[in-house]
C-alpha cells in the first residue's frame, strides 16, 4: 500500500468503513510509515479535542422559556395582518443574500454584454455608413442673383458672339473664328461658385434661361447639413450628349460636429442640343456618390471598392488632362491596396499592379510617383503573402 | 375549571409519543406540538450553536426551525421519524445563515470558556497548552466552508452515520464521504504543526 492510498483510505478507516482485508492493509501501512501513523494521530486527535469541547449553556431560564416563544410566534404569525405580511415580503427581497447577489450579478452581466453589443453593431453601422456618405452632407446649389444690368450685359456679348458666328457661317471659305472665352460664372453671380472654361454659345444661352427660372435652391437628395458645391465640368459638346466627368468638392459639417472637405467624382451637366435644359445639378456616376479612399477605410465593401475604382478609371482615361488626374491616380492606388487588403484576390492585386504601373509612366508629379511606387511595394508584398 | 382542563390536557399530552403529537399537532393542536418542541429544543439547539458558534444566531435557527416545522407539519410523512426531518431543517437554516454571515472569528467568541476552565485547579500551564489546542481546532472548524462544516458537525457531534448524515442533509452517501474527507484534510493540514 502507497501513502497516496493510505491518504484515499484512512478516514473511512477511522470511521470503520472498511472491509477486514482492507483494515488490515492500511493497519500494516501505517505502523511502518511514520507519515502515515503522524496523520492518523492528528486526525484522532483533532476529533478527540473537537468532541470534547464543552458548549456554553444559555441563561438560566432560557430552556423553561424556549417553546412558549416558538408557540407565540406561530400564533402572532398566524394573526399577522396582510400589510405586515407584505412588509415580510418586501423585507425578504431587499436582504442580500448570495444566491440574490448572483443572480444580480448574472442580470448585469446580460444587461452590459447587451448594451455593448448594442454599441458594437451601432459602431460598425456608422463606420459602413461613413464609407457610404462620408460626409452626410445636403448639396445645395444656389442659382446666382443676376442683377438686371449684369444680365443685358451678359445678353449683348452672347449676342455678339452669336452675330459673328453667323458672319463665319455665311463665309464658308473663311476658317471657323475661334471661339472666345467665357466669363466665369462666378463673375455673374456671386452664389453659383463654378468655373467653366469652354462652353458653346447656345448652350450657355440655355442656361442662362435656365437659370433664371430655377427657383432660389436646388437641392439633391443627399441629407443633413448644407454645403456649397464647386464644380469644374470638363469637355462639354454640343454635338451629342456629353457625360464627361468632373470632381465635385463639398464643403460640409460631419455629424460629430467637425467640418470637412472631401471631394466627389461627378458627372458633368449633361447637355443636349436640341432642347433646353431643364435641370441644374449635377448627375452623380451611377446614382451613387463615390467616397473618397484613404487607406484605413478598411471597414468598405468589396463591391463599393470596385465600383469607386472603376468611377476613377474612367475619369482618368477621360479626361487625361484634368488637373485632379493624379488625385485619380492615387484613389485608384488606394482603392485596389484595400481591395487586396480585404479580398486577398491574387487576380486584383495583379491588376492593381499593372495599373499601377501604367500609371507612373503617366504621372509627372514626383510625390505621386512616390506614393504609387510604395502603394505597388505594398501590393507585391501582400500578393507574396 | 378551564385552568384545570387545559392542565388535564398537556398531563395527557406528555404520554404521547412523537407520531401521536405530529397527529394532534397536524390537527392544530399548538400544545402537542409544544410538546415535541420541549423534547427537542436542545438538540436543536445546539446543533445550530455547534454550526454558528453564536446563541443568539443559534437561538434564532433554533425557533425558526421548529416554527417551520410547525408550518410544514402536513408535508410531514410518518414513520421517517420527527428528529431526523427537523435536523434537516436545522441543518439548511444554518448552513444559509453561514452563507449569509461575514466571518469575523474573534477570540472573544471562544475566551469565556477559557475563563471557565482555569478554575478547575489543573497545572495553569497544562491547561493553557490544552486551551490554546482548543481554540485552534474550533477556529479551524469554524471556517470549514458550511457544507463541509455541516457534515463534519453531524459526524463528530451527532455521531450519525454517513447515511443518515446524507438523509439529513439531502445529499448522497458519496458526497457525504468527500465532504468528510475533505474536512478531515483540511483540519490536519491547518493543524498538523499545532498537534505536534
Amino acid at each position: 500500500l502507497k501513502c497516496e492510498d493510505f491518504d484515499r483510505l484512512f478516514h473511512l478507516y477511522y470511521d470503520d468503513q472498511l472491509d477486514e482485508a482492507a483494515s488490515k492493509e492500511i493497519k500494516a501501512h501505517f505502523q511502518e510509515c511514520k507519515r502515515c501513523s503522524e496523520k492518523l494521530e492528528a486526525l484522532k486527535s483533532i476529533e478527540k479535542v473537537a468532541k470534547d469541547i464543552e458548549l456554553q449553556e444559555p441563561e438560566e431560564g432560557y430552556w423553561e422559556s424556549f417553546s412558549q416563544r416558538v408557540r407565540n410566534k406561530i400564533v402572532l404569525r398566524e394573526k399577522k395582518p396582510f400589510g405586515l405580511k407584505v412588509k415580510s415580503l418586501f423585507e425578504s427581497l431587499t436582504t442580500i443574500s448570495p444566491s440574490k447577489l448572483k443572480l444580480a450579478a448574472s442580470l448585469a452581466t446580460l444587461v452590459l454584454v447587451f448594451i455593448i453589443g448594442k454599441l458594437y453593431i451601432d459602431y460598425r453601422i456608422a463606420g459602413l455608413e461613413k464609407l457610404r456618405y462620408p460626409m452626410s452632407t445636403k448639396v445645395t446649389i444656389v442659382p446666382p442673383q443676376v442683377s438686371e444690368e449684369k444680365k443685358k450685359e451678359f445678353q449683348a456679348e452672347e449676342n455678339k458672339i452669336v452675330s459673328q458666328k453667323k458672319i463665319e457661317a455665311r463665309k464658308v471659305e473663311k476658317p471657323p473664328a475661334k471661339v472666345e472665352k467665357m466669363k466665369p460664372a462666378k463673375e455673374v453671380g456671386a452664389g453659383l461658385e463654378r468655373e467653366i472654361e469652354q462652353i458653346p454659345p447656345a448652350a450657355k444661352e440655355e442656361r442662362m434661361a435656365d437659370m433664371m427660372k430655377a427657383g432660389p435652391e436646388v437641392t439633391t437628395e443627399a441629407p443633413v447639413n448644407t454645403a456649397k458645391m464647386a464644380v469644374a465640368p470638363k469637355e462639354t459638346s454640343m454635338a451629342k450628349p456629353s457625360e464627361a466627368f468632373g470632381i465635385a468638392k463639398i464643403e460640409g459639417v460631419t455629424e460629430k460636429g467637425k467640418s470637412k472637405t472631401s471631394k466627389i467624382a461627378i458627372m458633368a451637366e449633361k447637355t443636349y442640343p436640341d432642347t433646353t435644359m431643364k435641370k441644374i445639378g449635377y448627375e452623380i456616376i451611377g446614382m451613387e456618390r463615390v467616397g473618397y479612399l484613404s487607406e484605413n477605410d478598411t471597414l468598405i465593401s468589396p463591391d463599393s471598392l470596385k465600383k469607386i475604382i472603376e468611377v476613377w478609371k474612367d475619369f482618368i482615361d477621360k479626361n487625361p488632362k484634368d488637373p485632379s488626374i493624379d488625385e485619380g491616380y492615387q484613389q485608384v492606388a488606394i482603392g485596389y491596396l484595400l481591395l487586396g487588403k480585404i479580398t486577398k484576390d491574387k487576380s486584383e492585386i495583379e491588376n492593381g499592379i499593372k495599373l499601377i504601373e501604367k500609371y507612373l509612366k503617366l504621372t509627372k508629379t514626383e510625390q505621386i510617383k512616390q506614393l504609387l511606387k510604395k502603394t505597388e511595394e505594398e501590393l507585391k508584398s501582400s500578393k507574396k503573402k | 375549571m378551564e385552568d384545570l382542563m387545559v392542565e388535564s390536557k398537556r398531563d395527557l399530552v406528555d404520554s404521547f409519543d412523537d407520531e401521536k403529537l405530529i397527529f394532534e399537532a397536524k390537527k392544530g393542536n399548538l400544545f402537542s406540538f409544544e410538546k415535541l418542541v420541549k423534547r427537542y429544543q436542545k438538540k436543536i439547539y445546539y446543533l445550530a450553536y455547534r454550526m454558528t458558534k453564536d446563541h443568539d444566531a443559534a437561538d434564532d435557527i433554533a425557533q425558526e426551525t421548529f416554527i417551520k416545522a410547525y408550518y410544514s407539519l402536513q408535508k410531514f410523512k410518518e414513520g421517517y421519524g420527527f428528529f431526523p426531518w427537523i435536523y434537516r431543517i436545522c441543518m439548511n437554516l444554518s448552513i444559509n445563515y453561514l452563507k449569509r454571515r461575514k466571518f469575523v472569528i474573534s477570540e472573544s467568541m471562544i475566551s469565556p470558556q477559557m475563563e471557565r476552565k482555569e478554575a478547575v485547579g489543573f497545572n495553569p500551564l497544562d491547561i493553557l497548552i490544552k486551551e490554546e489546542k482548543r481554540i485552534k481546532i474550533e477556529n479551524a472548524i469554524e471556517k470549514l466552508p458550511p457544507p463541509f462544516k455541516a457534515v463534519f458537525v453531524l459526524k463528530i457531534y451527532e455521531d450519525l452515520s454517513y447515511e443518515d448524515i446524507a438523509r439529513a442533509l439531502n445529499i448522497s452517501k458519496g458526497t457525504v464521504m468527500s465532504r468528510l474527507f475533505r474536512a478531515r484534510e483540511r483540519l490536519i493540514k491547518e493543524l498538523r504543526g499545532d498537534l505536534n
